[in-house]
C-alpha cells in the first residue's frame, strides 16, 4: 500500500483496573490521510490517542510517530505532531492569545505572527484578546485547532473536533480540515462519532469496538478504485491468494465471501486469477453501501449516527 | 525547555490575583507591630533593625507555607484535575522537566516572599520606629550594617527549609484530588508539625518546619552547628519527596 507511515500502533492494550480499555490495536495511518477513528461510546479511542501522545502508558505494545518511538524519543516523536484531546482545555483567565503564546513559548520556531495565523485560520482573530471564560463552547473548540496547528505539525490528532459546534461550525471545521490536508500535506487522524463526518473528509476508516479494531477500510472511491464483493465460501483461499496482490489496496473478509477495494479495470483479472486457482466466485457485487449502513452491520448495531 | 517553561509558570502567576494579594497580606501584618508599639503604651516596642527577624517567624512558619500550598493547589492540583497539565507534555516537554519547572517556580517564589516580608518590614519600619542601633537579637549585639547583613542571609536561609517544605506538598499534590484539599491538608501538616515541635525536644529536629523561622540561628553560641543540622535535614526532606514526586509524575497515567 506503499505511502509511507507517519503513524504506526502495533499490538497495544491497556488495561485500567478491571477494565481492559484496549485490547488489541494495530494501526497505520499513510501521510496524506484524513484517517477516521469511528467507535461507540467507551470503545477506547481516547485511550488510544492518549497513548499515542504519551499521556497514558501502554501496558504492552508499540507506538511509532514518524518513526519515532514513543516511549524512547518522546520529543522527537511529537515534535511534528498538533492534537486536540476531547474537549480542548484552557487557562480560563488567560486570553485566546495568551494560551497560544504559552505553547509558541514551548518551540523555538512559533512566533507572535504564527499565533495570528492559527487565530485566523479558525476565525478567532476577533476574540484573541478576550479571556478564555467568555468564549462558548465553539470557540473554545476552533481555539483548541488553532493550538493544534501552531507548531506547523505533520499529522494533528483530533478527538471529536466538531462536538459542540453548530451545523454552520461543524462544516466549517470540516471544510478547513479538508483544505490543511491539502494545500499544508497535513495528515489527519480523527476520532468521531459521526459517521457523516467521517463519510465527508476521511479516506479510511478503522473502526474500534470494545478495544479492538473490528474493521478497517478505505472510503474514498479515489480515482476509479471500488469497493466489491467477491461472493465465495472459499474465503480464506482468496485471503491468501489476493492478499498481496499489487491491484487490491484494501481487503476485508465478509459473510459471504471477500471484499476488496480495487481498481475497476482489475476487477475482471482478479476474476479471472480466482477461477484458475480453483477458487469459484458466484457473483461479483459492486459496493454501494454507505458508512452508515457498513458500520451498523459492522458493530450489530449499536451506534448513535447523528 | 526549562527556562521557557519557568517563564509559563510565572506567567500564569503573576497573570492571577493570589500572589497579590499574599503581598498585601504580608503587608499588613508588617504594620502590627509597628501599631502595638505606637499605641499600646508599655508593652513591646520594636526596632526598626530587629523588626525584619521577629516577622521572619510568621511569615515563614504561617503565610508562606500556606502560599506554598496554594501554588502547588494551582500548579500541580488543578492543572492535573482540569487537564492543562498535559499542554505542555503533548508538545514535547518531558515529565521531569515539567516537575522541574514548577519546583524552581516555588523556589523563586519563596524567596521572593521571603525577601519581599524583608523589604517591607524594613521599609514600614523605618517610616514609624526608631532603628534602635545597636542591633539587638537574641542577647546578640552587633553593628548596624552586620545586622542587616545577617538578617539578609538569615531570610536567605530560611528558603532551604521552605523548598524542603514545599515538595512535600508538590508530592501531596499529585497525590491529592483536589486542590482545596491539600490547602485543608497542608494547614492540618503545619498544625501537628508545630505542636509535635513543641511537645517532643526528641523529634524537634526531625520536624522541618522547625527550621522555617531562621532567627533561632542568630545567637551568641554560633551557628555552625545548627547550619549542618538544618541543611542536613532540608536534604534530607528534598532529596526524599524530590524522589517520590518523580516517581508519581513518570509513572502517572494522565487520564485528565
Ligand atoms: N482513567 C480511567 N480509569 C478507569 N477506566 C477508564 C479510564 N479511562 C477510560 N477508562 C475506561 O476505558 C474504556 C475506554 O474509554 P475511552 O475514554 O478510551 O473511550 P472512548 O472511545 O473515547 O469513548 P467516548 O466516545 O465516550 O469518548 C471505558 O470503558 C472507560 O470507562
Ligand atoms: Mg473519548
Amino acid at each position: 500500500m506503499g505511502n509511507k507511515n507517519i503513524l504506526e500502533i502495533k499490538k497495544l492494550k491497556k488495561r485500567f483496573r478491571d477494565i481492559e480499555a484496549v485490547k488489541n490495536v494495530n494501526l497505520n495511518v499513510n501521510k496524506g490521510d484524513i484517517f477516521g477513528f469511528l467507535g461507540p461510546n467507551g470503545a477506547g479511542k481516547s485511550t488510544t490517542i492518549r497513548m499515542i501522545l504519551g499521556l497514558v502508558h501502554p501496558d504492552q505494545g508499540q507506538i511509532r510517530i514518524n518513526g519515532f518511538d514513543i516511549n524512547k524519543d518522546y520529543k522527537k516523536a511529537l515534535q511534528y505532531v498538533g492534537t486536540m484531546v476531547e474537549t480542548p482545555k484552557f487557562y480560563e483567565y488567560l486570553t485566546g492569545y495568551q494560551n497560544l503564546k504559552l505553547v509558541a513559548n514551548l518551540y523555538k520556531n512559533v512566533k507572535h505572527v504564527d499565533i495570528n495565523k492559527s487565530l485566523k485560520k479558525v476565525g478567532l482573530m476577533d476574540r484573541g484578546k478576550s479571556k478564555v471564560e467568555t468564549y462558548s463552547v465553539g470557540m473554545k473548540q476552533r481555539l483548541g485547532l488553532a493550538r493544534a496547528l501552531l507548531n506547523n505539525p505533520e499529522l494533528v490528532i483530533l478527538d471529536e473536533p466538531t462536538s459542540g459546534l453548530d451545523p454552520q461550525g461543524k462544516k466549517e471545521i470540516r471544510e478547513l480540515i479538508q483544505q490543511l490536508a491539502i494545500d499544508q500535506e497535513i495528515t489527519f487522524f480523527i476520532c468521531t462519532h459521526l459517521l457523516n463526518e467521517v463519510e465527508q473528509i476521511c479516506n479510511r476508516v478503522a473502526i474500534l469496538q470494545d478495544g479492538e479494531i473490528i474493521s478497517k477500510r478505505f472510503i474514498k472511491e479515489e480515482e476509479n478504485k471500488k469497493w466489491v464483493e467477491f461472493y465465495t465460501s472459499q474465503k480464506s483461499e482468496a485471503e491468501i491468494m489476493l492478499k498481496d496482490c499489487n491491484s487490491i489496496f484494501d481487503l476485508n473478509i465478509s459473510k459471504n465471501g471477500i471484499q476488496i477495494f480495487t481498481i475497476e479495470s482489475e476487477i475482471e483479472k482478479i476474476n479471472q486469477q480466482l477461477n484458475n486457482r480453483g477458487i469459484k466466485v458466484k457473483y461479483i457485487i459492486p459496493h454501494v453501501e454507505s458508512l452508515e449502513d457498513y458500520y451498523l452491520k459492522e458493530t450489530g448495531g449499536h451506534f448513535n449516527v447523528i | 525547555m526549562l527556562f521557557s517553561l519557568l517563564k509559563n509558570e510565572m506567567y500564569k502567576l503573576l497573570k492571577k490575583k493570589k500572589l497579590y494579594i499574599f503581598m498585601v497580606i504580608i503587608t499588613g501584618m508588617t504594620l502590627i507591630p509597628i501599631i502595638i508599639s505606637k499605641f499600646d503604651n508599655g508593652s513591646l516596642v520594636f526596632k526598626v533593625n530587629t523588626l525584619p527577624l521577629e516577622n521572619l517567624a510568621w511569615s515563614a512558619e504561617m503565610i508562606i507555607p500556606i502560599f506554598i500550598s496554594i501554588l502547588v493547589a494551582d500548579m500541580i492540583t488543578n492543572e492535573y484535575r482540569e487537564g492543562t497539565m498535559k499542554l505542555s507534555l503533548v508538545n514535547g516537554v518531558s515529565r521531569t522537566n515539567l516537575l522541574f519547572s514548577k519546583i524552581l517556580t516555588l523556589i523563586l517564589v519563596i524567596t521572593g516572599l521571603v525577601l519581599f516580608t524583608m523589604a517591607v518590614s524594613y521599609v514600614s519600619g523605618s517610616f514609624f520606629l526608631e532603628w534602635g542601633v545597636p542591633f539587638r537579637f537574641n542577647d546578640l549585639l552587633l553593628s548596624e550594617s552586620t545586622g542587616i547583613s545577617y538578617t539578609l542571609g538569615l531570610y536567605l536561609l530560611s528558603v532551604i527549609p521552605l523548598t524542603a517544605f514545599s515538595l512535600i506538598i508538590t508530592f501531596l499534590g499529585l497525590k491529592l484530588e483536589s486542590g482545596g484539599s491539600l490547602v485543608g491538608v497542608t494547614i492540618g501538616i503545619v498544625f501537628i508539625m508545630n505542636t509535635m515541635r513543641q511537645l517532643s525536644s526528641l523529634v524537634r529536629p526531625f520536624i522541618i518546619s522547625d527550621y522555617f523561622n531562621t532567627g533561632y540561628l542568630l545567637n551568641p553560641s554560633g551557628i555552625q552547628n545548627d547550619l549542618v543540622i538544618l541543611l542536613t535535614t532540608s536534604g534530607l526532606y528534598f532529596i526524599v519527596f524530590m524522589g517520590l514526586s518523580l516517581n508519581n509524575i513518570i509513572k502517572k497515567d494522565i487520564v485528565n
